[in-house]
């Protein structure tokens, strides 16, 4: 009967503790494997068949049907140029140019990765063909200024995604300081 | 002091255990409820391309879409021998990708790399023997090789304005997803 509930036991705790290691580790996956640019970070085992197998359940969660590096770099940031983790709360400032890409677009979305629900449907900013300029505020309220905008009210921790399609080969091989926008807070609630 | 360092020592190889099993098996479950999502929200059925309409808070079925894309989907079944899927060129970025059930994306290709107005992509189970003759039966561009019976096709359209809609309504229903058998 000692030896059932030592083993018993054993198997109960492990089991409990490997749960909550995987969530833990999942979670942390795509950052602590990440390849890190400022307040960026991107990863270039999305999508890849031999990805680690922590990371894959990551972004299975994450970020699910990412492409694979080679056609889609995704940088994304989960904090400021200053290290402080995004919120709805606050009001931020995203400038710089972005990378030579075919395509480039930024979308903003809430703690649970899905869009945050908004009056104007306002998700993204994405590329103006005449320029590689960035300039846009992420706010829960339109910015009195005016200018491009992406509504952050109700995304409690919030992120967002820079999506480069076809990058120029100069993106890969300076993934870490190839120069990206800056993530600047103003101000908060 | 034996039993209780033997004890701690089980248990941690039976969470190190737990962790493997969880991060091997959770794609897959996230990629079997993800397909049924995307089956009832874009009404497509087996070998059958389906179409988003554009992306918004209120109709998004996967984690971090991307609203300024235009997405079909076809979710490929391998059973009668091999599917084939055709796109058009479009007049915008266009990629088609293909995920297993273990989400990992074995095979893209985009508008730039199509040579022709329509591509041919025959979808063949891993270390298929049965290319030759299948190229020449469907006249296939590209092939690619599905480690699972089943997946899924994703085909991702940029999506500039409200005016590039009825464009892409028209690229739609130039789309196919095919089963075929293989002699």
């Amino acid at each position: 009967m000692k030896i059932l509930a030592y083993c018993t036991s054993l198997v109960l705790v492990g089991v409990m503790l490997g749960v909550a290691a995987f969530g833990f580790l999942m979670d942390r996956a795509i950052t602590a494997t990440g390849i890190q640019n400022g307040p960026w970070v991107t990863n270039t085992a999305y999508g890849d068949r031999e990805a680690p197998a922590l990371l894959k359940a990551g972004v299975a969660k994450r970020g699910l049907f990412a492409l694979k590096s080679t056609e889609t770099v995704y940088y994304t940031a989960y904090t400021d140029s200053d290290g402080q983790a995004l919120s709805d709360a606050c009001t931020y400032r995203v400038t710089g140019r972005a990378p030579a890409t075919r395509w480039w677009s930024f979308t903003l979305y809430g703690g649970d990765n899905f869009l945050i629900d908004n009056e104007v449907d306002i998700y993204s900013v994405f590329m103006d063909p005449v320029s590689m300029n960035v300039d846009f505020t992420i706010s829960p309220d339109a910015p009195a200024g005016g200018g491009d905008w992406l509504p952050s009210k109700g995304g409690g921790e919030i992120s967002v995604t820079l999506r480069l399609y076809n990058p120029e080969p100069a993106v890969y091989e300076s993934l870490t300081t190839t120069p990206l926008p800056s993530i600047v807070r103003e101000s908060c609630i | 002091m034996t039993r209780i360092f033997f004890w701690l020592l089980a248990v941690a190889i039976v969470a190190f255990g737990t962790v493997q099993v969880a991060a091997h098996k959770m794609p897959t479950i996230i990629m079997a409820g993800a397909m049924k999502k995307l089956e009832e929200g874009y009404q497509a059925s087996a070998n059958e391309f389906g179409h988003s309409d554009p992306i918004k808070a209120d109709n998004q079925r996967v984690v971090r879409p991307s609203p300024d894309l235009a997405y079909s989907i076809c979710l490929y079944d391998l059973t009668d021998g091999a599917v084939v899927v055709t796109v058009p060129k479009a007049s915008n970025y266009l990629s088609v990708a293909l995920y297993d059930m273990g989400t990992n994306n074995f095979f893209h290709i985009n508008d730039g790399e199509m040579t022709k107005d329509l591509t041919k992509i025959m979808i063949l189970p891993e270390q298929s023997a049965s290319v030759q003759a299948s190229q020449s039966d469907y006249e296939v561009d590209s092939f690619a090789f599905s480690p699972t019976k089943e997946g899924l096709v994703l085909v991702r359209r940029v999506m500039m304005d409200e005016q590039d809609w009825p464009v892409i309504q028209e690229e739609r229903k130039l789309m196919k997803c095919e089963a075929v058998k293989l002699g």
